[in-house]
């Protein structure tokens, strides 16, 4: 796509304000669209409230941040049978207090009746929120991809290898150094091709087809990194491999059936288009550069891109190599210590985060931010890993690069204003200790403040590749979760208590369905809906933010029932 | 002295302002830059970006319809991050379907520089004004709300393949203009 279509774009912001309210999206009552999804969360630092409207019901999907798929747009998704709890008792949850437990296995509430002894039972409560488990949310999940995947074409054709596939201009690469080349990916390793599929794609609302290949490898000895998952590895490749296209390069033209090499892969972004990400766990950074294949007439190889290897040589001895490169072999020093500090200032203040790690101690801490704080507390912003001589050697080697560059750079804005950053690598090594830093406007930066950037980047990177700090994330993941999930089951007593008052003991107006508290600890109330009760639905919403008062802390999922 | 009255509470530095505004039109921002970036992550922060913006900038400024104002900042934001993403090769959204239909009726890197942006501005607003009326109101869903083209048949009431043809009809015109005015050759 070119880049004057988003100038366009840009430039059609600021225009006429009455052309802008004549094309305003309706509201739901008025399109007669459905109302998929209303959510309500908080904005850190002030106490405030949204009632988010889905725009159709392409927006449905829950806290996992599952996103809108290419060309589904506002399609309608069914959703399953209207998923209306079966039963109110609560699965089983480490993180739901006891008497909570007691509360969500209460039974659906009858009228009151008479026993046979002629007194009347005790009157029970509403029943709490369900609890959902994990397998009940992946299910879920699940089936509205399968919804998802129903609406896409996707079109299976092998291209024929006389006559080629589509032609299309090659991109100006940037230039890298073969140190930067292995070791920006997620993952390098040696793998052999087992299957290639050249598959095409037609987008449903533009028309335009999209050919690529979907590549699956197994696995062989991972040099840098680690794969997610164990089992074959799916590759997705923007164009097709097997042309007789002159000029194709040759890390494409290497993929064959059959035939082994040392791969540089990154993980699928999660803006990618759903179905790559349902085709293929990885991708490359570009179609010249992203392997060395071993052939019978030696390595096979983008020779620029990678200068210092030799055609003649092996692909163990390339893996040695690479090894060398980045400095798998060269152990850090002992004492070796890295800290950066970056601070970047906004049109208004941003956060002021500090993340430091000290590979002596194996202290990690992330400090200044609030949000952080708001979601995992303050207490769990500091963690001890160690991580392995691997990623010590990463480290080092990138602060290695920092070694020519000025110890201050400036420029003549000073941090703190509009548009400026901070940015400070301080490491230490061999008893020897360096500092760069960076402060000033971001659009002024020279190429030696660019490099400084990436640095910053791969620092990062690199310390959230180590295991020890990965499993932190999912401990303050965890933390996250129980924490919203109180907050939740506060909010879900509030609005019991509010509902009995108003209708009485064990009584619920006929639009509230229960509710469910998902694995992330997000509320969601139940709200029943369908076409012809939309105004059902809305009244519902309505009448339970009042009733509670607030608009945080909980969203409403409407659910289809019949009319 | 702006007539809209939550303009006022900006002005008067009320934190009900925030409140009210996200109350009116959280839902609407998050679906506009949902569309362009295609992530609810990115969608909740540009929302939140944009109600701290209009915070420090109102006053001094005094926008005659904040409504308007806060779908400005947050489509201006969306895209500044879609810009930056698709410098990565990353995509978005509904937005870079948008994009890739714009292709072929722009000048691309072909087209001489365009004129300044007051020029630039000027230029669509002479084309959107001699739109027919619901060409523009398609044409502005599309490419100003990102809107996908089946949630502008169901607004309309009009089938998937009417607004396709009249978006493309639409396009064609946007690119006469520019050949009008010289912009492509």
């Amino acid at each position: 796509m070119g880049m004057s279509s988003l100038d366009f774009f840009k430039d059609l912001n600021d225009i006429d304000e009455t052309m802008l309210r004549e094309a305003e999206p309706g509201g739901a009552e008025a399109s007669g669209r459905k109302i998929s999804r209303v959510r309500i969360f908080r904005i850190a630092g002030v106490t405030a409230a949204v009632l988010l409207l889905a725009v159709g019901t392409g927006i449905w999907m829950q806290s996992r941040g599952t996103r809108i798929p290419e060309g589904a747009g506002s399609e309608t998704v069914t959703e399953p049978a209207a998923s209306l709890p079966e039963s109110t008792a609560a699965p089983e949850s480490t993180a739901v207090p006891e008497e909570t437990q007691k509360q969500t296995e209460s039974e659906t509430l009858p009228p009151e009746t008479e026993t046979e002894s002629g007194s009347l039972p005790s009157v029970q409560r509403l029943p709490g929120p369900r609890i959902l488990t994990e397998e009940e949310e992946m299910a879920r999940w699940e089936a509205q991809q399968e919804a998802l995947a129903r609406l896409r074409e996707v079109v299976s054709s092998a291209a024929n290898q006389s006559s080629g596939g589509e032609q299309t201009a090659e991109y100006c690469l940037r230039y890298l150094t073969e140190r930067e080349l292995f070791g920006k990916c997620d993952v390098l390793l040696r793998a052999r091709v087992t299957e290639v599929q050249n598959l095409s794609v037609q987008n449903e609302q533009t028309g335009r087809t999209e050919n690529f290949c979907v590549v699956t490898l197994e696995p062989g000895k991972i040099i840098r990194g680690e794969l997610k998952k164990e089992g074959p590895v799916r590759l997705y490749l923007s164009r097709y491999t097997n042309t007789s296209l002159e000029g194709l390069s040759k890390s494409l033209n290497g993929v064959q059936t059959g035939r082994e090499g040392i791969l540089m892969l990154y993980e699928m972004e999660d803006y990618a288009p759903e179905y790559r990400k349902e085709l293929a766990d990885y991708t490359v950074g570009d179609n010249e550069r992203f392997a060395i294949w071993e052939t019978a007439g030696g390595l096979s190889f983008a020779a620029d891109a990678f200068p210092s290897f030799q055609k003649d040589w092996t692909l163990d001895q390339a893996a040695e190599r690479i090894r060398d490169l980045i400095g798998l072999n060269d152990p850090a020093p002992s004492d070796f210590a890295v800290s950066f500090r970056y601070q970047v200032w906004g049109h208004v203040p941003e956060d002021d985060t500090c993340c430091t790690y000290d590979s002596r101690t194996g202290e990690y801490s992330l400090v200044g931010s609030y949000h952080m704080e708001e979601e995992y507390g303050r207490e769990n912003l500091t963690g001890t890993v160690y991580p392995g001589q691997v990623i010590r050697n990463e480290l080092y080697q990138i602060c290695r690069d920092l070694k020519d560059l000025p110890e201050v750079l400036r420029s003549d804005a000073p941090a703190g204003g509009p548009d400026t950053v901070e940015i400070e690598i301080w490491f230490r090594a061999n008893g020897a200790e360096r500092t760069v830093s960076f402060s000033g406007k971001s659009s002024e930066m020279r190429e030696d403040v660019r490099l400084l950037e990436r640095k910053r980047t791969e620092l990062d990177r690199s310390l959230s590749a180590a295991a020890g700090l990965r499993q932190w994330w999912t401990e303050l993941n965890r933390i996250a979760a129980e924490r919203r999930t109180k907050k939740s089951l506060e909010i879900a007593d509030k609005l019991l208590a509010a509902l009995e008052e108003k209708y009485g003991p064990g009584q619920a107006p006929d639009y509230y369905l229960g509710m469910e508290i998902t694995s992330w600890g997000y509320l969601q109330i139940l709200i029943a809906s369908s076409d012809n009760k939309r105004e059902l639905s809305n009244r519902g919403i309505e009448e339970i933010i009042s009733l509670l008062g607030f608009l945080e802390g909980y969203s409403f999922t409407l659910v289809d029932v019949p009319n | 002295m702006p007539n809209d009255p939550l303009v006022q509470q900006f002005l008067s530095r009320s934190e009900e302002a925030i409140a009210e505004a996200k109350r009116r039109y959280g839902s609407g921002l998050r679906a506009l830059a949902l569309r362009i970036l295609g992530s609810r992550e990115d969608a909740e922060e540009i929302e939140n970006d944009v109600y701290l913006e209009a915070w420090n900038k109102i006053p001094p400024a005094e926008p005659e319809s904040l409504k308007s104002y806060l779908f400005m900042i947050c489509r201006r934001r969306a895209l500044d991050r879609l810009d930056a993403r698709l410098a990565k090769k990353r995509g978005g959204g509904e937005a870079e379907a948008a994009l890739e239909e714009l292709d072929e009726f722009l000048p691309g890197e072909d087209g001489r520089e365009w004129a300044d942006a007051i020029g630039r501005r000027e230029l669509l607003r002479d084309f959107l004004t001699g739109l027919p009326e619901r060409e523009r109101r398609l044409f502005l869903k599309r490419y100003w709300y990102f809107l996908s083209v089946r949630e502008i048949a169901e607004e309309e009431e009009l089938t998937v393949s009417h607004v396709k043809v009249l978006l493309h009809r639409s396009r064609k015109r946007l690119k006469e203009c520019l050949q009008k005015e010289g912009v492509w050759e």
